[in-house]
């Protein structure tokens, strides 16, 4: 089991499993086993607190240049002229697992420059809630759920972290506390 | 005026990002020595090390740094610049900023204040324009504290109409009102977008062109008469109402609409006596019938594509004509050339409504080859702050025929490394990639249109996810790694020597 990953892309969950071959690596994801050669390309370094691969992989005759970031939560991949993001499953804390639910978290650190609700308001999923503004833009924050607000946790002008809670619904269709 | 002599040796950036290191290379090239300004959240930024000299200004919030007069002003003294070159976006447009520099004793690097706060003035802008004689979309003035009289005038306009800023320009304080139920939402936050970005909350209506090209004109003209253009840019290819794809010449710009234009754009410029480079925006509808948008009085973030045709330096120009000297050109000493595409890499999300990114770029490789331009602001290590434009860079490519440029600035994109922030960069590949945009059928609406709900969608992860698993069990630079098994169990990465030799 050393060679196992286990990492969110999208929706997909994938279980990666790496061993040694005859030439190289067998790397099995789901159904597929992939026979590649691989070697690193320089030494490893850290970048703000992630740490960065750089490795030439071979497989069907072709070679890329894959560039690999690993930080606490994600492992992002350039090759091939793509990007990809892979979430960790199994360190995955809840944040950005939002959907569908009454709680409404700034995406990004920003400033608070409009609240719409009140505590015991009540909402239709995609009223908007709140105003953010990160970056010199407005982000208009909708509610993802009907229901009835239960707290605000913040005030206009504050400055708030990417996560943040900014307000929570319960939702109407919530079974009663 | 600026015909008068205005040597200067020391020029203070007053910008940051990519445009501050473009207008430190073309201080080099005239042998000035330039002043880089840093806010405390760009310390480390690329920009810092760009010129012959920083000084800290302020703050990360750029009110309190990048558009502050007086820090600005304070560090231009104190580091004894003649002149200031404002770049775009910031203070480039602001009157008061070029009016207190020359109050300084100092140079700016742009059109006269006057000129700024006339075209500024979008309403006045329109005025001046309907007086050259340059034909212009219905629009009018909102009054302030009357919220019927707006639903009067919108309704004389006719929906859609567009809520735009007086103040306005890079598309803040901009709404899109489809109905008049919209209307008053829309005012509002137009308004509140506006003051805080030009702290002026006036706002004004016009008619919204359906599918219109965006088109806008390059003058460049000296204090001693000469007024040139330097042909038209298509900028259509916008999200939010700012561009992301710009390109010259535009496809659907014939020799005799390019003459009535560039005559309309020259004879806005003439009108209000412009001197540097500037930039006069139409509309250009499907019926080849164009209408004054707006001058631009600064530096514009597409100029690379103009330079890359027509073989000038526009920054360097900016720097002759301040110092009072003549262009030495004629309008038929300019020769574009060939074809030529940019775009800008932000840092955003596309798949999420473009929601803005930010945090450190943990690895980066910018493309490079023939006929390629990178206008970087960004480097390996450098943290993407939350409190400015998440522009990183802009890359450029040039080709015989525009198919050519397409081609090469795709290849471009794709060799692009950068990881950190999300960004835009497969987005734009989506793009540029689309049979529309080949046909060159592009429109101001042409992102909902073509790429409504765009997802990344790479080719099958298998590739990337093994370098994931491959790297996830290699050593790290600490000694540690993060999927070792048990000791008795060696890790397939200790059959590879040379991790275990670099680590």
């Amino acid at each position: 089991m050393s060679g196992l990953l286990r990492v969110r892309h999208g929706d997909t969950l994938h279980e990666v499993a790496v061993r040694a071959g005859d030439a190289g690596w067998i790397v099995t994801a789901g159904e597929t086993a992939l026979h590649l050669a691989a070697e690193p390309l320089g030494a490893p370094r850290r970048v703000a607190g992630a740490t960065v691969h750089e490795m030439l992989v071979t497989a069907g005759g072709r070679a890329y240049r894959a560039v690999v970031a690993q930080t606490r939560e994600r492992i992002l991949v350039a090759l091939g002229g793509h990007t990809y993001v892979f979430e960790l499953a199994d360190e995955r804390t809840g944040g950005g697992g939002t959907a569908g639910t009454g709680r409404v978290v700034a995406p990004m650190p920003g400033k608070v420059i409009a609240v719409l609700v009140a505590p015991g308001a009540r909402v239709e999923a995609g009223d908007p809630v709140a105003v953010l503004e990160a970056m010199k833009m407005e982000t208009t924050l909708v509610a993802e759920v009907s229901g009835e607000v239960a707290a605000v946790h913040v005030d206009v002008g504050a400055t708030v972290d990417g996560d943040a809670l900014l307000v929570e619904i319960t939702p109407s269709d919530a079974p009663a506390p | 005026m600026a015909s008068s002599a205005c040597e200067f040796g020391r020029v203070l950036i007053a910008n940051r990002g990519e445009v501050a290191i473009r207008i430190a290379r073309a201080c080099r090239l005239r042998g000035l020595e330039s002043v880089a300004v840093v806010s405390d959240a760009d310390r480390l930024a690329p920009h810092a090390a760009a010129a012959d000299r920083v000084v800290s200004i302020g703050p990360a919030s750029a009110r309190e740094s990048y558009l502050c007069i007086e820090a600005l002003l304070g560090a231009a003294k104190a580091q004894g610049a003649g002149a200031v070159h404002p770049g775009y976006g910031f203070l480039a447009e602001n009157a008061d900023f070029a009016r207190a520099v020359r109050d300084a004793g100092l140079v700016w690097i742009g059109p006269p204040a006057e000129v700024i706060a006339l075209m500024g003035d979008k309403l006045a802008a329109r005025e001046t324009a309907r007086a050259a004689g340059v034909p212009l979309l219905p629009g009018t003035a909102v009054a302030e504290d009357d919220p019927d009289e707006a639903h009067r005038q919108a309704a004389a306009l006719g929906y859609p109409v567009l809520v735009k800023a007086a103040a306005g320009g890079g598309g803040k304080g901009m709404r899109t009102v489809v109905s008049e139920s919209d209307l008053a939402g829309a005012l509002a936050a137009a308004a509140r977008e506006a003051s805080g970005a030009f702290g002026d909350g006036r706002v004004y209506l016009e008619k919204l062109a359906v599918r219109p090209r965006h088109v806008e004109v390059q003058i460049l003209a000296d204090g001693h008469g000469t007024v040139l253009h330097l042909g038209e840019r298509e900028c259509s290819i916008q999200r939010r109402h700012q561009k992301i794809v710009e390109e010259t010449p535009c496809t659907a710009v014939t020799a005799s609409l390019r003459d009535a234009m560039t005559a309309a754009a020259i004879g806005v410029a003439r009108a209000v006596g412009y001197v540097s480079t500037g930039t006069v925006e139409f509309l250009l509808d499907a019926d080849g019938h164009f209408y004054f948008l707006e001058m631009n009085t600064r530096l514009q973030v597409e100029h690379p594509v103009t330079e890359l045709v027509t073989g000038l330096d526009l920054v360097v120009a900016q720097l002759d004509v301040a110092r009072g000297l003549p262009l030495g050109l004629r309008q038929e000493d300019v020769r574009p050339r060939g074809h030529a595409i940019e775009v800008r890499v932000y840092a955003e999300d596309p798949g999420r409504g473009f929601l803005p990114s930010a945090g450190p770029i943990l690895a980066l490789r910018e493309p490079a080859g023939p006929h390629v331009r990178v206008d970087s602001g960004i480097a390996e290590g450098y943290v993407v702050p939350v409190d400015y434009d998440p522009m990183l860079s802009k890359i450029s490519a040039w080709g015989p025929a525009r198919a050519d440029a397409v081609d090469r600035l795709r290849e471009a994109l794709a060799e692009t490394v950068l990881l950190g922030p999300s960004t835009n960069v497969e987005f734009l590949q989506a793009v540029l990639s689309h049979p529309a945009f080949r046909r060159g059928e592009t429109h101001t609406g042409f992102l909902d249109d073509h790429l409504p709900h765009w997802a990344p969608e790479g080719p099958e992860p298998a590739l990337a996810l093994a370098a994931a698993a491959l790297a996830r069990q290699a050593p790290r630079p600490d000694g540690g790694s993060a999927g070792a098994g048990p000791a008795h169990e060696p890790t397939p990465w200790e059959r590879l020597g040379a991790w275990r030799l670099g680590g």
